[in-house]
């Protein structure tokens, strides 16, 4: 029976209380190590997604929206942009390469991408089984995406028009499944890449101006804004006016001044367009030239990555600091706990200390007792922290397509960390009744049994 | 094997307790008798290092108790005197067992097993102590307060109050008992009481009187 046998027994004699102890204190340090991971996981996330794209190029509209929309996929795009103006970024000797993004329909909620093939290259994207698309209408699936809707290589589907996983279904295009893809840990995993002509032989009849979502409100109300069309030119001109001295748009202005560029678009070059164009670039100059060439003489907007998604992960971090705020309030008041549940037990107790005592126990080894109870109930409640995320990392793993289950096997140096904090908090809780028992007067104690 | 000379204790704001020199032989076995606040405790913590005296000699095995620092007197008591209380005192969350290599890794941090089987088997406990504490009659808990007491081989055994709360069959068995095993270790027992019953089984008597 040495001190550490006998710390554990004394807290094994009282399982209810040490439980509650423990478990309060895992759970206050559980809210922050999940935090942790969720903060790593995003930026790896957003990283990898990235993939050293320079530069969006896309509707007018807010620039997040477009990085949203292009690179992360998880918002509606800004609008269309004329395929010959995309083009022309292509042509800029400052340019190194440029991928094309045509979004517009979806299959079960899973993304229907008009690009190039240079795509799945940006991905180091892979062929699980099948071919990679030749032809219009012709898909290859992300894994994940191929995994959910149960496509294999060779199969048909008809896409939804939008984004949403119901609506206008596009029943006489069907695409042919040619391939699906390994998976990647990326944004690939769940689209589904096809020509970036599918998108336009889709579109073509039914509704060409746009993809938008918003356009289907457009054909339902189209009659009556024809009378009004007068007005409509006046606002345009208003609008325009807006765009040249960079003002904001409101959502309504957006949608006729995306209209109203596709119009002149339709009218000076070709019907072809895109929602947006990744860019590299060829020189370090690009990111200074480039962005503002794009935004002043275009009706097109750029947009930087990597500087948007600094943006939203600095919204993203307020949030986050609130509820790690309140996680370390709570593993404050679980130290608590832990100093209560000593101090109690040890007034209860303190014939057994006395006991202790007078078998020879020295005063600093009643003092060190006590502060292993305390660094023993810390430490489990850290083990019983890392358990707890490390089951949610697995079971939010199985029902998300965006974590990754392997990065939740590692300890964080951040959670090592952790375990020194607790082993702090441990020590200061028992601490004052560490003291009580150093300074207990055994004679005292003895002569009053 | 104990020596006393001059003892006195004061107690903050009280009057100062002496006590009467004696000297006692190895396996030497007396009862120290007195009135409620006569110092029988007081005398008691002050032959095993609980307390310390203000002045005199306390000699104990051939050590000066009363010159020992703080934390070799909790290291002699751990090793050269058994201590039985007034109440049975064990350690609630381990079992009678653990409770008594406990005392043995507190003394010499390390437990021997054999002796302890010995002791136990000597009381007729040793089919008892897989239980816990609570699980024990009084009768019982006492024999274990015994075997702790001897668990490791002291040259003393220092009992207070211990049968103020036994009848007067469990009293005279209890006593028989102490006196057999310790007369058989050859260890110096004194058992400071106010019980009378135990006089006739001793023919050793202190008589502590009130401070002087």
């Amino acid at each position: 029976m040495n001190i550490i046998k006998l710390a554990f027994a004394q807290l094994s004699g009282k399982p209810l209380q040490s439980l509650l102890s423990i478990a309060l204190f895992a759970l206050g340090l559980s809210v922050v190590s999940a935090l942790l991971h969720f903060e790593r996981q995003t930026q790896l996330q957003f990283h990898n997604n990235l993939a050293g794209i320079d530069l969006v190029v896309g509707a007018k509209g807010s620039p997040m929206q477009l990085i949203l929309s292009s690179v992360l996929h998880a918002d509606n795009p800004t609008g269309n942009i004329p395929l010959h103006e995309a083009e022309k970024i292509s042509r800029n000797p400052m340019v190194r390469a440029t991928i094309p993004i045509a979004l517009g329909d979806n299959y079960l909620g899973y993304r229907i991408v008009g690009t190039s093939l240079d795509y799945a290259a940006l991905y180091d994207a892979e062929l699980q089984n099948g071919d990679w698309y030749q032809l219009s209408m012709e898909v290859v699936m992300g894994a994940v995406a191929a995994q959910r809707t149960g496509q294999k290589t060779g199969d048909v589907f008809t896409g939804v028009h939008g984004f949403m996983e119901h609506g206008h279904s596009h029943d006489d295009h069907p695409y042919t499944v040619t391939g699906v893809l390994k998976p990647t840990g990326t944004i690939i995993d769940r689209l589904i890449l096809t020509p970036v002509e599918s998108v336009w032989e889709v579109h073509e009849h039914n509704h060409d101006e746009c993809e938008d979502p918003h356009c289907e409100h457009h054909h339902e109300h189209g009659h009556g804004h024809h009378h009004e069309h007068d007005e409509e030119k006046d606002e345009m001109a208003i609008i325009l006016g807006k765009v040249e001295n960079q003002k904001e748009l409101s959502a309504r202005e957006l949608n006729l001044y995306n209209q109203h560029m596709g119009e002149l678009s339709i009218a000076t070059d070709s019907e072809q367009k895109i929602t947006s164009l990744l860019v590299f670039y060829n020189t370090p100059m690009a990111a200074v030239m480039l962005p503002r060439m794009i935004n002043d003489n275009t009706s097109m907007q750029a947009a930087s990555p990597a500087i948007e998604l600094n943006r939203l992960m600095g919204l993203l971090g307020f949030g986050m600091d609130v509820i790690r705020g309140l996680a370390w309030i709570i593993t404050l008041f679980s130290g608590i706990n832990i100093m209560i549940l000593l101090w109690s037990s040890l007034s209860r107790e303190v014939h057994e200390l006395a006991l202790l005592r007078s078998l020879g126990t020295s005063r600093t080894k009643a003092f060190m007792l006590l502060l292993t109870e305390g660094t023993m109930l810390a430490t489990c409640g850290w083990i019983v922290s890392m358990l707890i995320t490390r089951i949610t990392g697995i079971i939010v793993a199985a029902n998300s397509d965006w974590l990754a289950l392997s990065a939740m096997q590692t300890i964080l140096p951040e959670e090592m960390l952790m375990l020194i904090y607790a082993i702090l908090v441990g020590i200061t809780a028992a601490l004052l009744p560490a003291i009580k028992a150093y300074r207990t007067d055994i004679h005292y104690l003895l002569q009053k049994l | 094997m104990i020596i006393t000379k001059e003892l006195k204790f004061t107690y903050p704001g009280t009057a100062t307790l002496s006590f009467k020199d004696f000297s006692l032989t190895a396996g030497q076995q007396i009862l120290i008798k007195g009135e409620s606040g006569s110092g029988k405790t007081t005398l008691l913590h002050l032959l095993s290092g609980i307390l310390t005296p203000d002045s005199g000699i306390i000699e104990v095995d051939e050590v000066r108790v009363d010159q020992l620092r703080a934390h070799q007197r909790d290291s002699f008591r751990a090793n050269h005197i058994g201590l039985i209380f007034q109440r049975n005192l064990f350690i609630k969350s381990i079992s009678m067992y653990k409770n008594m290599l406990l005392a043995q890794h507190i003394a010499q941090s390390k437990e021997d097993r054999e002796i302890l089987m010995e002791i136990l088997e000597e009381l007729g406990i040793s089919n008892l102590s897989g239980k816990k504490p609570h699980h024990l009659s009084q009768g019982e808990q006492q024999r274990f307060s015994i075997a702790r007491a001897l668990v490791n081989n002291p040259k003393v055994v220092l009992a207070d109050e211990p049968t103020s709360s036994l009848d007067d069959v469990n009293c005279h068995r209890f006593s028989q008992m102490l006196k057999s095993i310790c007369e058989k270790y050859n260890i110096t027992l004194l058992i400071a009481t106010h019980d009378s019953r135990l006089e006739q089984q001793f023919n050793c008597v202190i008589e502590l009187n009130e401070s002087k």
